[in-house]
């Protein structure tokens, strides 16, 4: 998480990857894309912390709703990408 | 530093502080063992503390802050070893100080606000207590604080931790907050609050259950929940909510919940971020259990996105107060010590300490604890409806985590979800017993008619014996048959006297025709029906309906009750129904060929149809009474030898009691407002208390009453072949002592209304979780020992100033005082304002029974006018007529009445606040007022020139108090400000009459 600080840095194609690793990082245990983060290991810490470093790197803040709304890495990556076209 | 805005959180804190709720401080006890140096651990402490400049902070005027240079934290080290003794009851001492302190005030603008003692109990052992005001640290930031302390202990370097004042400088007061709270609140009604039973035996102690689960449940738990897709609180809030509905009787909540408002950057900020906020949350009963967690979870993470509200914001949005009748909390905490980084060497082990009250009626504070164990705590408030029943809800709670986790396909409506007890009772009350059998009711009636010379039909001007009657059944038959009728065909019946009726209907049973009884000139309109009445059959030839054979046998008959929308329902009952009613008639009420038996029912009615069938098949005998006649209807009891007598409420109350009538076996009370008083002077006639709506067929459930029992009297158990549930929502069993809706099943009941199929199957229907058709009364009742208690209508359930209030339970209340003959309530709406409005029958002093009403129910059912009237008029029907009443309130000066309006600047406050003008004896919290509105109260008084503190308004609730205020200028306060003074003669909050 630490190299994800200054926001607008990474590539988009590697944001799927960043969002990935964020996850890992937060839930302490490998996360599967496509599975529901929540059966994953996600506490509601681990939402204050994964919406903070969302809005680091992408300058975007998604509300814990959004979170539970779009609860695999992939649904996530897509609303991310939506919501910056959108500019939301 | 300049000033800064209090958090959100903390003004709800400061709110409730101010109006003397009870506030917990932030607390932590645990245990030390090991080579502690316990002057680095003093030093580590202070230097911490100093730190974290929330434990700087000053409360000025206006909830803002300013930093001071001093954590206003004391430190201290206590030397507590007793040489030769055991540390335990040392520790026990401490723990009972800690307790104690848990309750302390601290004042938040001087001085100390947290003390930390280091008591060494032992050589090598320590217990350290951590108190710290609320309103400066939540429970994270005790955590947040020791890992502080642990880092300068060991002497490592540690990040500086976050500033409270700069997340207090980039709060953003949020703008769609107070829309997205009103919207969540729209139309929110609080639980009904109406004590409807006798109180339960009075709490002392603050009444709490601790329920703990294993690390094997704990870990369980938390696969349910990843399995949920949710969280653990989410599931225990989820259990919590549930347990809730089920014993409180509702599907719509509103639940505090602490809830962590740190973003990520205040992660490690020392602080008050934690803002308990209502949560409304409604029972999707349908669904099954890891939905409805989903369901919870989101609610929560929702709230979470509109944490930056103020007190004032959720009030105007409608959220009911903590200190609201019937409001629940639920706590979450982490109380685990830290165990990594932790002091070197050292082992620390975490104490279990109580939970405060949170000053809900009842708080559910979870604890996960480092060993891997969880524990529930329950407290409640020492008079709440709740808290007398800790071990159910704790048993309901945990029959809940045990579902979820062993079979989460369990929908949320399922009676597994009630505690075992709970289940057995609900399960044995909604079974039911196999029913009569016996002969066809014809078969039966012509046996026993045929056999009897004895008069069998008495009525007040003709008898008429069993042969007599026969040949009369035999004669309408033909008439009948020859004008087309068959299996099938509607008979209406008008306009005959009581044996010609008694003749149509055997005529009826002995053709399978559809019997249908109407009063006056106007049948109902039924087309292809046959008409009879005292000219003989019309038409003189109907044609034959198309052919019925194959269809379901035709209703038995078909009786019109007054629907609530004005159109009547035409209720069709079958054959079968009727028959398990009269061949039990015998068995319940000892009804036999020697019976003689008092008509009082009208044609119209079903009683009409179970009495005149029950004697025919008895051959008993059946006896016309007049309560209008010459003589009076006890007269006519005793002249007439009766035995058995079922009477309206009203009619059995009226009889007289001194007069003697040794043949009376047995007498029965139907229908609402049965009082023990009037069935106990008829020993040692056997007394019943029977409850039955048309829709199930006469009798649904009887109850034998014992003189002395008291009030309320039950209705009791279903009798053979019926069964009975409380439903919430239609959907789910409401525990025994939880009001709800009587939902009843089994072979008694009807087939539905005439062509009516919407309103039938919206009263039938199954429920969600089961495949029986059931019959939804609309009436409300609760399941007791004693049996079932009938309360009241579930439509006559209003909503006054956001309270649920029963009319029929104050309308039962006050006939229970005795000091009235009858009462019916009502509401009545002026000028947006909704009032209660009480008349009464044969009632001297309406002051008296308004003071013995504020006794016996809670405020929100207080009527805010009384009238006395010589009688409450009635419609046709011989119910009330609700429109007169309402036009002799707008015309009459009321018993007990308010001033309409009051040129006071309090009284307009008062009406702006509360949407009800004053008078000199209105009570603040009686007229709607709560805590927050207090607060609203005393900044309107401010502006108009009156200081007050909530203090006084607590002390003395009622109009006048503000004459005893300082007026700092006295604005057109004077010439209607009364220059009494006010005391209230009962504790803050209590009553002033």
């Amino acid at each position: 998480m630490d190299r994800t600080t200054d926001p607008r840095q990474g590539p988009p194609a590697d944001d799927r990857a960043w969002l990935l690793e964020a996850c890992a990082a937060i839930t302490d245990q490998p996360v599967d894309a496509d599975a529901n983060l929540f059966e994953q290991g996600l506490t509601s810490l681990g939402v204050v912390r994964l919406s903070g470093a969302i809005q680091r790197r992408h300058g975007l803040r998604l509300g814990a709703v959004d979170l539970h709304d779009h609860p695999t890495v992939t649904q996530l990556s897509a609303l991310i990408a939506e919501r910056k076209e959108s500019g939301v | 530093m300049s000033e800064l805005a209090a958090h959100p959180a903390q003004m709800s804190l400061l709110a409730a502080r101010r109006l003397g709720h009870p506030t917990a401080n932030s607390g932590r006890i645990f245990r030390l063992d090991g080579p502690l140096d316990q002057d680095r651990l003093a030093e580590a402490y202070r230097a911490a503390a100093q730190e974290h400049d929330a434990l700087r902070l000053h409360l000025s005027d206006r909830d803002t802050w300013q930093t001071g240079a001093q954590a206003r934290i004391d430190v201290r080290l206590v030397d507590q070893r007793r040489s030769g003794q055991p540390v335990e009851p040392t520790m026990k001492a401490i723990l009972d100080d800690f307790h104690q302190e848990l309750g302390r005030r601290y004042d938040l603008a001087h001085g100390l606000i947290g003390h930390i003692t280091v008591h060494r109990v032992a050589e090598h052992t320590w217990v350290v207590t951590e108190i710290i005001d609320h309103a400066f640290a939540d429970g994270r930031s005790m955590k947040l604080l020791f890992n502080t302390v642990a880092a300068i202990y060991r002497g490592d370097l540690h990040k500086r931790p976050g500033s409270f004042a700069r997340a207090l400088a980039a709060q953003t007061p949020n703008e769609a907050a107070g829309a997205y709270w009103r919207r969540r609140y729209a139309d929110f009604t609080a639980a009904p609050q109406a004590r409807l039973l006798p109180d339960p035996e009075p709490v002392r102690t603050v009444p709490r259950l601790r329920v703990h689960l294993s690390p094997a449940q704990t870990a369980a738990l938390a696969r349910a929940a990843r399995a949920s897709r949710a969280t653990v609180p989410a599931v225990l809030l989820a259990a919590h909510a549930h347990t809730t509905a089920r014993l409180q009787g509702t599907g719509d909540l509103s639940i505090h919940v602490a809830v962590d408002t740190r973003t990520d950057e205040h992660l490690d900020t020392v602080g008050q971020f934690a803002h308990v906020l209502p949560l409304r949350l409604t029972m999707p009963w349908a669904t099954r259990l890891p939905e409805y967690v989903r369901a919870t979870h989101r609610a929560i993470l929702e709230a979470r996105d509109h944490v930056m509200v103020n007190p004032d914001q959720l009030h105007a949005a409608g959220a009911p107060t903590l200190a609201a009748p019937g409001v629940t909390a639920f706590v979450m905490q982490a109380v685990a010590p830290p165990g990594d980084p932790s002091l070197p060497g050292i082992t620390l082990s975490a104490i279990t300490a109580d939970s405060t009250p949170q000053g809900a009626a009842l708080s559910t504070v979870v604890r996960t604890l480092d060993d891997g164990f969880t524990t529930v705590e329950l407290t409640g408030r020492a008079t709440g409806p709740l808290a007398v029943g800790l071990d159910r809800w704790g048993s309901t709670f945990r029959q809940f985590l045990h579902t979820l986790v062993e079979e989460p396909d369990t929908p949320l409506c399922s009676d597994q979800l009630l505690s075992p007890t709970d289940r057995a009772s609900v399960q044995a009350l909604a079974t039911p017993v196999s029913g009569y059998t016996g002969p066809p009711l014809h078969e039966a009636a012509v046996r026993q008619l045929s056999q009897t010379d004895r008069t069998v039909i008495l009525d007040t001007d003709n008898a008429c014996t069993g042969p007599q009657l026969l040949r009369l059944a035999t004669t309408t038959a033909k008439a009948l048959q020859h004008a087309g009728a068959r299996k099938g065909s509607e008979v209406l019946v008008g306009g005959l006297r009581l044996a010609d009726r008694a003749a149509a209907w055997l005529a009826c049973l002995q053709l399978g025709c559809t019997y249908i009884p109407y009063n006056g000139d106007t049948p109902p309109d039924r087309p292809a029906a046959l008409r009879l009445d005292s000219a003989g059959v019309h038409p003189p030839f109907l044609p034959p309906p198309a052919d019925q054979d194959g269809l379901p046998d035709p209703p038995a008959y078909v009786i019109h009750t007054s629907g609530s929308t004005g159109r009547p329902k035409g209720v069709a009952v079958g054959l079968a129904a009727l028959t398990n009613l009269i061949h039990g008639e015998q068995d319940r009420f000892g009804l036999d060929a020697t019976s003689r038996v008092l008509l009082v029912a009208p044609p119209t009615v079903d009683p009409w149809i179970c009495h005149v069938t029950t004697v025919l098949v008895q051959g008993a005998t059946l006896i016309q009474g007049n309560p209008a006649g010459t003589t009076t209807l006890t007269q006519q009891l005793r002249h007439h030898r009766i035995t058995h007598a079922f009477l309206p409420a009203g009619l059995l109350r009226s009889l007289d009691a001194d007069v003697h009538l040794p043949d009376l076996r047995m007498i029965a009370s139907a229908g609402d407002s049965c009082r023990s008083t009037d069935l106990d002077r008829f020993a040692p006639a056997r007394t019943f208390n029977i409850y039955g709506p048309t829709e199930a067929t006469v009798t649904a459930t009887i109850h034998e009453s014992t003189p002395g029992a008291g009030d309320p009297v039950p209705i009791g158990r279903p009798i053979r072949g019926l069964a009975a549930r409380i439903v919430i929502d239609r959907a789910a069993a409401a525990p025994p002592g939880t009001p709800g809706e009587l939902a009843l099943t089994g072979i008694g009941l009807a087939e539905g209304y005439l062509e009516q199929p919407d309103l039938t199957a919206d009263a039938f229907h199954p429920l969600p979780d089961a495949a029986d058709r059931w019959y939804f009364t609309g009436d409300r009742a609760v399941h007791t020992a004693a049996g079932l208690v009938h309360l009241g209508r579930a439509d006559r359930q209003v909503k006054i100033r956001g309270h649920r209030v029963e009319l029929d339970a104050l309308e039962n209340h006050a006939a229970r005082t005795g000091l009235c003959t009858a009462a019916r309530a009502l509401t009545h709406r002026h000028d947006e304002t909704v009032r209660l409005l009480l008349f009464v029958e044969g009632c001297p002093d309406a002051q008296q029974l308004t003071a013995r009403l504020r006794q016996m129910l809670p405020p929100t059912h207080w009527p805010h006018q009384v009238h006395q009237v010589d009688r409450i008029p009635t419609r046709p029907t011989g119910k009330p007529d609700d429109d007169a009443l309402a036009a002799l309130a707008t015309s009459a000066t009321p018993s007990s009445a308010r001033l309409s309006a009051d040129d006071t600047a309090l009284g307009q406050i008062w009406r702006e606040l509360l949407g009800i003008a004053p008078t000199p004896d209105s009570h603040f919290f009686h007229d709607g007022g709560d805590s927050l509105t207090v607060l609203h109260l005393l900044t309107r008084l401010r502006q108009s020139g009156l200081q007050l503190t909530p203090a006084d308004v607590y002390e003395a609730p009622t109009t006048a108090t503000s004459s005893t205020g300082s007026p700092t200028t006295a604005p057109r306060a004077e010439p209607g400000t009364r220059a009494r003074s006010f005391r209230s003669p009962l504790p803050a909050g209590g009553c002033t009459i």
